[in-house]
Formats: C-alpha cells, structure tokens, sequence
C-alpha cells in the first residue's frame, strides 16, 4: 500500500502534534513515573491491592456460544476477567493544556481498544474494564499530554477549564484536588478524582513553562497559533463541510449552488 | 440619588485571598472608594473562606483621571501578570424579584 | 491587549453611568466565599427554615446543594439595556413579564372573518356592514373573556380576572378598516413604517382577520390546543346574538367549523402523538412565527441586527428555558445556559461585528447570492473574529465558562452574518455547522455529547426541503427532528431566520398575519422591546395579566 495516513492535515505546531497523538505507531513521550498503586489511589475506585470486583465470570467459564465476531475480536485483560466499567476524566485548561477534548477522543480510538469515550467542552471522560482502564491512565498521567498544571484529574466539579490560571499558573479547582507546593514547584494530588482524601500527596511534577506548552500543546489560539495561519487545515474543515451539506439530502445541486440559487 | 460609577480590576491570573487583601487594603485608604467587592469562583471547603479572587469591583464617587491613576499605581503595584481596568456599572443598583421575595434589600 | 478597546460592544455597555437612581439601598458586597457572608443568602436560608416549619415538610436548604459561591451570584446585564439583574430573575418562576410574553402567545389565535361573513350573506341572506361589523365586535368583545350572549342561566367570569382577553381586527382594506371603531382595530397603518404597512396590506388583502386573546388564566389552566376551542364557541355565540340567528340551525356549525379549522390561523401546530402536545404549544412553534411576534424592524427599521437579537431573546425564553428546559427535561438548570445568548452583549458585539463586516466587504446588506464562496468566506472571518475575543479576553471566556455558551454565540453570528448577506435562511444555516466545525477544530472542543451530535449532521439536511429529508429554515421548529433535543440551537436558529429577513428590509419573517397580531399596544408584554420587557420582568415593575388575587383570601 502506497497510502500512508497523515491523521491530520497541517503543518504548525499543534497540526504536528495531533497527527503525533493520533499516529498509533508514535509511542507518546514519557515525562514523568507514578506508581501503579498511586494511580490507583487518583482514580479512587478501588484500594492499592483489593481484587478487582467483577460483573461476570471470567470469560472462558462463561461457555460463550459459537460466534464468528468473538473469534475474531481479542478481549482486552479486563473483559476476559469480567472487570467492572469504570471511568478516568480529564480536564484540559483552554490556556495552552498539552491536549484537549476532542484530541483525545481521537487519539484514544487509535491507540486503545474496549473503550468508550465522551467528549465535552471542559472535560472528557473514557470508560472502560477497570484494568484496562489502570493501564491507560497510567500511559496518559505518565506522558507528554498530561501537563501537571493545566491538566485535571477530575470525576466531578471538573469546572476550570475557561477560568484564569492562578497566580502560581495552575488551572483553578473547586476541590481542590491538587495543590502547588511552592517550595518543590510541584504538584501533588491530594484527593482523588471524586474529591476523597488520599492518604499521602502523589506528586506528578512540575509544571512545564508556558512557552514549552505553546509547543507541545494541540490547542489553536489566538495568541498562539490559529487555524488561519494553517492554511490546509482551514481547508480541510471548510471541505469536510460541504461534503457533508452535498452528500446529504436532496440537496440543491452543488454546480448550481456555486453559480448562486 | 445618584448612581456611582464602579471601577473594575480584571487580573490576567486568579489571584489568591492574601493578595486581593493588600489590594483592598490599600484601596478602603481613599475617601473616593465608596464600596470594594471582591469576586470570584468558590472552592468548596470546609473553611469558611475560601476562595481564588477573580475581579474586583471598586465603587467610587466619581470617577476621573487621578482615580483612575491611584488605581492603575495599586494595580502595577501588586498584579505584575497584568490586568485589565474598566469603568462601568457592574453591581445591580435596585432590587430584583428574588430580592423582594426573599424580603432582603 | 485591547480589551479596552471602545468598539466592544460588550464593553461600551458595562461604561454606562447613570444619572438617575431609584431611592433603594444599593446592593452590598457578595463578598468572601458561600451564602454565609451574603446576607441575602442568610436570610433566604431563615426564610427557608421558617417555611420547612410552617408546612411541615423541609424545603430550602442551601447546605444539602452545591455549595453558592460568588460566582453563581454575578448580576447579568440584559443586552442592550441598562439593567442589571440576578439571574435568579431570569427564570420564568421569578419573572411575570417571561410568563406573560409566553401567556401572550400561547392565548393567541387568528380567525378569518370572511368565511362567516359569506355564510351570513349568501346562505342565510343578512346583510353584512361596517355597522353590522361593529355591532359584533362589541358582542364578541363581551364574550370572549367568557360572557354569556344568547343563553339564559349562564355561568360567566368575572371579568376583572379575565380583563386581557379581547378581540380585535385588522385588514389590508383601508377603507373598510376607517369604519370599523378604532377600539377593536390594529393598524396597519399606524403600527409599522409606510413600505412595512404597504407590503403587509398587500399581503393581507383585502381579507378581514380577528386577532384573538382569549384569557391568560384560560391559557395556563387549560394549554394552547384550547384557545382555539374557547375562541371558536364565543365567536360562534357572538355571531348568533350579533345577527339575530337561531341557536342550532345548521348554518351556525359553519362559524365553528370556520372558526376551529376552515379560517384559522394557530400560533403553533400540534405535535405527534408520543410527545402529546397541543397546537399553540411551544414545540410546534416554527422559529418564522417567533421572529414574527418581535417587533423591533417595526419600530427600530434600520437595525436589523437588532430585530436578530431580540428575535434570540425572545426563542431563548421560549425553546431554551420554558420548552426544552421545563415542558421536555424539567427544572432549573437551563436558564443559565439560555441567559448567555441575551445578556452582557456578547452575542451584541459578535452579531454587530459581523453586520458591520458584511458591509463593509459588499456594500449592502442582502445583495450577494448563496454560495459556497459567501459562506466560506463571512462564515470564517466571523467565526475566527468571535474566537478570537474569547481568547484574548479572559473576562469574556469566563462569562461564557460552558463551551456550548460559546458555540451558540460563535455560530449564531456567523450564521447571522451570512443570512444578512445573502437575505437567505438557509444560507446563514450553512454558516452556522461551518461555524460549529471552524470552533471545534480551533479549540480543540466544543458544547457537550448532544450539542456536538447536532451540529455534526446537521450540514446534510441544510440544502433539503422534501418531507423527513429537511425544510426551509423558516418552517422548521422546536420538534424538528435532531433539534429537538439539544438547549442553545433554537434561539440562535430564530436569530438566523430573523437577520434573513430584517437583512432585506422585509416587513416580516414567514406569516404577515402573525406580525400585525403582535403589533398590539393591548398586549401586557411589549414585543417591541423583549429584553427590556425582561429585565422589567426581574426588578418587578412589569404587571401581567392573569390576575387571581381577587378569589383567593
């Protein structure tokens, strides 16, 4: 095959990192560790060491009937062990977050599978078997496009993504999950995702500079880059528009909408 | 009665509870500053006062151009991320529905 | 930065001084944290407290519920007027001059005066006259608040409780309308500018049209499918006494046939089955009907921008807070999100922005045809401009914090941009999903799952007009299909199809009949001034109709 996906059309900076996201073939820069048991505690549904609790058997005790699609599709971990669903939720600050919504929706589609995503304006959220779920969570928290400051592990009150960053540059919190410990320049959750106390402060870094963010982050703005000064990929939303009103319905015909109705 | 102009100071940051009380402070000095709000998005606590500062609003008597360099000098003075300062009426001047229904003025 | 910068409208209107004040003590700090440093909230919680004793059942209580901030107490500013208000005041529950202009709709109904009149001349051989006319309208005048006219023994209202109800004519016909009495008429005339009243007169004809009103108590007892009914019976009674007819002879089953369904004209069409609403019910309301009832091309003709935005204000009452937000999902929640399309002039600067653009780019305003070059063109420029002031300008993202707040505002001006450029609905449509795209591709995200749904297929039902496949953008309404869901399209939908028609100087939207009916100084609720109406709603100056103080202890 001669084709090789681009994943997104562009050439600035937040073009660039889109189509790095969204290639599954680029492994996603590792910037900071956190414990497995630690991530556990941030996600806050279950405690470092519990079983997972399960709503089915184990698949291969299931006796599962005779089907072409089971065979074809590899269960994930979670699902062969009947995990429950469970969820990890981010907020991305508008002021230059490494990654926002609708980035992740399409970087997850390429890079996991037996998940569900949710996209919205402040926050998006992923479901899936609640090991499975560990596993991503720990490569997203781990990687380049979780940034300590303007990113949000948040299950609810997930409000701040408009909102000023505070004098110390963090995204506001009205839980206060997280805190900046000035004399490190870190932050360290302090509750989870919910908002329940954990037992001790989980650092995940410091934050990056503004002017590093600026490069790294998917976000066009207009005191950054906009999707004007990228031509193709004004170009490709413009396109991707009018396929959708021509290839729809009845519509008026697209040589005779160009002369004018 | 006259209605008073409101002076309104817009951070480019968040800014915490110490630094809007020097701001304040500095500002409750001046005979012209009728009345100082302090705004801004709440976080749930259980301390009582919790809060990140998002604008100040500063009603004076009149506004003019050595109100609005007493300010601007306050401002430089304590917000160094830059701000914003306009000049309008911010605050409801009379009671709404919800006022009258909860007997409040 | 130039957040300054005086062109803002958003700004211009926040430098406002007033000179007058009333004589009220002026609203104190809503400083420091909760409702505990408020003393407002302290004593609406004692009020609470006192009412959980008194009724024996617990009702307000702040401390079970999110905690109320400071943030959630911020005064909106109605656009483009002085007032300031809560946005507590904003809910239709606390705000008679929202429920009145609802009330005022719905208890509308339009009947044909023709129809009946042939069945008087040629079946039963009476003569029809402007006297005869008159004589009627004051009988009808005496029933339709729910009068007794030909029957003995009858029941009636009290009429101090049903004073808004009453009938009035209109007609394209000059001459027959000066000798009808002034009282029971709309004039054309008087009402609009002279090239409005040519074309609207025009359009009429020669007919002669009843502008009904039955009772806002009856509106809200009942629902809209029963105002045509109330109206049919006391018309048919009026006809009856007025022309000396008998009661039961077959030819009266024609006024009510005429009055019900052969020379009506509802507010609004009646539902499906399954979501089982009446006509005149919100849901059935086609946004052409909502831009019709505002008033401002009449009386402000040379800004019709305005007309868009108070066409927005009025379909963000009427969809966003009273259809979607409590007939279709109850409660409270989407006041908050409506009040962003009409309050703090944001919506002003962008809708303003893009008008100014418009002419600037191309001389007049609806003078270029729909194509795809227009709409690429105006659509982005808009859009990228609409952004772009959320981006430079904290104080406006964090007005507009949700981000289906800012994608009704950005695609409502790009689509109302497009619509004055072209004078074309549809068009203007167009730019609203390229405007959805533009947003959601620059920032990353957009409004939320069900918002994002409907502007991701609605660009293939832009163009179309066959049954189930689409309609022009005037016909379509509250329960089109995909539209029917989401809060923060529909407003902004009548604001797009109002700026098509206000572009061209068009002396109404979709249905010349429903203009002049709302062209009535009677009404309570003035649709000519819809924001004010509001915002006199909030500081409790606006005196509705539907009065029950007189029967109850």
């Amino acid at each position: 095959m001669t084709y090789k996906a681009q994943f997104h059309p562009g050439s600035s900076d937040p073009s660039k990192n889109r189509k790095k996201y969204m290639d599954p073939e680029y492994k996603l820069q590792k910037i900071r560790s956190v414990s497995d048991e630690d991530v556990v505690r941030v996600l806050g549904h279950r405690q470092p060491g519990e079983d997972y609790k399960s709503v089915h058997p184990p698949l291969e005790e299931m006796g599962e009937p005779e089907c072409s699609v089971r065979e074809l599709v590899e269960p994930t971990p979670g699902t062969k062990a009947g995990d429950r669903i469970r969820y990890v939720q981010f907020t991305d600050s508008v002021y230059f977050a490494p990654i926002s919504p609708y980035q992740r929706s399409w970087m997850y589609s390429y890079r996991y599978r037996g998940m569900d995503s949710g996209t919205l304006s402040g926050r998006h959220v992923v479901e899936a078997r609640e090991r499975d779920l560990e596993a991503i969570s720990k490569e997203l928290i781990e990687s380049e496009t979780f940034d300590a400051a303007r990113t949000g592990i948040r299950g609810r009150t997930v409000h701040g993504h408009a909102l000023r960053l505070d004098e110390n540059g963090i995204m506001f919190d009205a839980m206060q999950r997280y805190v900046f410990d000035k004399s490190t320049g870190e932050v360290k959750y302090v509750k989870d995702m919910v908002g329940q106390e954990i037992p001790a402060p989980i650092s995940v870094g410091k934050p990056l500079p503004e002017e590093e963010l600026k490069t790294r982050t998917t976000i066009y703005r207009a005191d950054g880059v906009t999707i004007k000064d990228d031509p193709e990929v004004l170009e490709m939303v413009q396109n991707v528009h009018w396929e959708r009103s021509f290839g729809g319905f009845e519509p008026f015909k697209e040589a005779k909408f160009k002369e004018g109705l | 009665m006259k209605i008073r102009p409101e002076i309104q100071i817009f951070p480019f940051k968040l800014i915490s509870k110490e630094t809007a009380d020097k701001i304040t402070d500095e500002l409750t000095r001046f005979d012209f500053v009728t009345n100082v709000s302090v705004h801004g998005p709440s976080i749930q606590s259980s301390q009582s006062e919790n809060y990140m500062v998002g604008w100040i609003w500063i009603e004076v008597e009149d506004n003019n151009e050595n109100v609005q360099k007493i300010i601007k000098d306050i401002c430089d003075e304590f917000l160094p991320f830059g701000y914003n300062i306009e000049v309008g009426r911010f605050t409801k001047y009379k009671k709404g529905v919800s006022d009258y229904i909860k007997g409040l003025n | 930065m130039v957040y300054k910068d005086e062109k803002h409208n958003f700004m211009q209107a926040m430098k406002k001084k007033f000179e007058e004040a009333p004589d009220e003590k002026q609203t104190k700090y809503y400083v420091y944290g909760g409702y505990k440093q408020n003393k407002r909230k302290v004593e609406y919680f004692e009020s609470g407290q006192q009412l959980a004793k008194e009724r024996g059942i617990p009702g307000y209580n702040p401390s079970v519920g999110m905690p109320q901030g400071q943030r959630v107490l911020m005064p909106y500013q109605l656009s483009h007027t002085d007032i300031i208000a809560n946005m507590d005041d904003l809910h239709f529950v606390n705000n008679a001059a929202m429920q009145q202009a609802w009330d005022d709709m719905r208890r509308t109904v339009l009947v044909g005066l023709d129809s009946p009149h042939s069945i008087l001349e040629k079946r039963l051989g009476k003569e029809v006259t402007p006297e005869t006319i008159n004589h009627y309208l004051e009988v009808v005048n005496h029933a339709m608040p729910g009068a007794a006219v030909i029957q003995e023994h009858m029941v009636e209202t009290d009429p101090r409780l049903v004073k808004d109800s009453y009938v009035k004519v209109y007609s394209g016909n000059d001459e027959l309308i000066d000798e009808i009495d002034s009282r029971f008429v709309i004039d054309i005339n008087k009402e609009f500018p002279e090239n409005q009243a040519e074309a609207l007169k025009k359009a009429i004809g020669k007919s002669m049209w009843q502008v009904v009103r039955i009772p806002t108590v009856v509106g809200r007892v009942c629902d809209g499918g029963t105002v045509s009914r109330w109206s049919a019976m006391q018309i048919g009674m009026s006809f009856i006494g007025a022309y000396n007819l008998c009661a039961g002879e077959a030819a009266t089953g024609d006024f009510a046939y005429a009055a019900k369904h052969g020379s009506v004209i509802q507010m609004s069409d009646m539902m499906p089955a399954r979501r089982a609403r009446g006509p005149n019910e919100p849901g059935g309301l086609m946004y052409g009907i909502v831009s019709d009832c505002a008033q401002s091309m009449a009386k402000y003709p040379d800004d019709p921008a305005r007309h868009s935005l108070e066409a927005i204000a009025l379909a963000a009452l009427i969809y966003d807070q009273i259809y979607l937000g409590s007939y279709m999902s109850g409660g409270v929640g989407f006041t908050q999100y409506a009040t962003a399309a009409y309050t703090d002039n944001i919506l002003e600067d962008f809708v303003y922005w893009g008008m100014e653009h418009v002419k600037d780019k191309y001389g007049d305003l609806a003078n270029q045809k729909p194509s795809v070059k227009i709409i690429n063109d105006i659509g982005t420029d808009v859009t990228m401009y609409c952004l772009e002031q959320y981006e430079l300008y904290p104080a406006v993202m964090e007005t507009h914090f949700g981000g289906s707040q800012r994608a009704t505002c950005v695609s409502a001006a790009a689509g109302t941009s497009v619509a004055m450029a072209t004078g074309n609905a549809q068009a203007g449509l167009s730019s609203w999903y390229l405007a959805c795209n533009l947003h959601k591709e620059q920032m990353g995200r957009f409004g939320f799952y069900g918002y994002d749904l409907q502007d991701q297929i609605g660009a293939a039902n832009t163009f179309s007009y066959r049954s189930d496949e689409g309609l022009p953008f005037e016909l379509r309404g509250g329960n089109y299909p995909s539209y029917a869901m989401n809060v923060g399209h529909q407003s902004a939908y009548t604001g797009i199809v109002a700026a098509a028609h206000s572009a061209r100087g068009d002396a109404w939207t979709l249905s010349p009949h429903i203009k002049v009916a709302f062209a009535d100084k009677s009404l309570p609720f003035d649709f000519a001034n819809i924001t004010k109406e509001f915002g006199r709603g909030a500081m409790r100056e606006f005196v509705p109709a539907g009065e029950r103080d007189l029967i109850i202890p």
